[in-house]
């Protein structure tokens, strides 16, 4: 810190100035803000004899991890629920037209897959939520992380790419014959899932704002 | 009760759903490996139809009496180590018969054609020399 600036910092103070005037004053002589507060910051520690804490800054990467292993677990049950369905449908309403593309494996292998993948990663996601809202709940200020914002919506552009890929899919079998009551089974599968998706993290995002606005406030 | 904990019973009660609706059909790992194991018989059982077929295509008809000229390891059923039993039904068709533990008909691929549907217990299916041995479905699992 330079020396003259402290000095005069202390004499300033001596004179009875207040905090206010003093930091307009030298941001008017071009201070940079920083080394402005650091001096008063100096000047109390000076005085008082007790330091400045320390600032703990917010673990940024460890919140990346959690919401980087959450949305993954979220896309891996996801997707293993939707697929569960999916082969639960084609088994349901049979269409005798439609192609054989399970000739070689029958549904029971694409079941086996998707219940394995809901076993492990419904859980998974169950306990990394958990510790995220417990975090938000005990430090607010995380709700406006931008490594959380950021990440959300990454995941909501993900959802909305893989609602979109498999509405063009189930629409393009429907275009092509396949039963009505498949296709609109498949859909409103799809639509839940998505939906209920949507539904929470947009919300979640809503919360953050309304409250960071009344904190503003 | 918090907007979180609404969306985690939700989440909880259609997950465990499905996961229920999923065990109902694939049914538990005991009767999946019964499956399995008669998918695997009726894999190496065409194996051996298809190796007579070419037997009697390469020239020596009519079919034999019985299966010495076959390689040993092709007439066991890998599952239960016992050899497929052969009959020699006429000069061009015959069948081979195995034990089995289940009835694949409603375990078989969706769509797949009943060639290769078998019940429980001894079944013996019928083959003519002079045409191709279908593939079985879903050969899973390697």
């Amino acid at each position: 810190m330079s020396k003259p600036l402290q000095e005069f910092l202390d004499a300033a103070k001596r004179q009875g100035t207040s905090d206010e005037s003093l930091v307009s004053l030298l941001r008017g002589r071009g201070w940079p803000a920083d080394d402005v507060y650091r001096a008063l910051a100096d000047h109390y520690e000076n005085h008082s004899g007790v330091s400045v804490p320390a600032y703990k800054r917010s673990g940024s990467a460890k919140d990346a991890f959690l919401y980087l292993l959450s949305f993954a677990m979220l896309a891996t049950w996801t997707i293993g629920a939707g697929s569960v369905m999916f082969t639960l449908i084609d088994r349901w309403l049979k269409d005798p037209i439609s192609p054989a593309n399970n000739y070689y494996s029958s549904g029971y292998y694409q079941i086996a897959d998707s219940l394995a993948c809901i076993i492990v990663a419904f859980p998974l996601y169950l306990l990394t939520m958990r510790y995220i809202l417990r975090e938000v709940r005990l430090h607010p200020e995380k709700l406006e992380s931008p490594i959380r914002k950021w990440l959300t919506y990454i995941a909501l552009l993900i959802a909305a790419g893989v609602v979109v890929g498999d509405l063009i899919t189930f629409l393009t079998y429907f275009l092509r014959g396949e039963l009505t009551g498949r296709f609109m089974a498949k859909t409103s599968v799809v639509l839940v899932i998505a939906g209920g998706v949507f539904w929470y993290y947009l919300g979640s995002l809503q919360k953050s704002a309304t409250a960071s606005r009344s904190a503003d406030e | 009760m918090s907007r979180d904990a609404w969306a985690a019973i939700a989440a909880t009660v259609a997950v465990v759903v499905v996961a229920l609706l999923g065990f109902h059909v694939l049914g538990s790992p005991a009767s999946q490996r019964l499956v399995q194991a008669d998918l695997r018989t009726v894999h190496a059982l065409a194996e051996l139809a298809q190796q007579i077929n070419s037997k009697w295509s390469t020239g020596s008809r009519p079919l034999p009496a019985d299966l010495e000229k076959i390689p040993s390891e092709v007439k066991l059923d890998p599952v239960s180590g016992k050899p497929f039993i052969y009959h020699a039904k006429s000069k061009d068709e015959y069948e081979l018969c195995a034990t089995f533990a289940t009835n694949n008909r409603d375990t078989r691929a969706p769509g797949a054609p009943d060639r290769w549907v078998h019940p429980k217990g001894d079944f013996c299916f019928q083959f003519q020399a002079s045409e191709s041995v279908p593939i079985p479905w879903g050969p899973y699992g390697y």
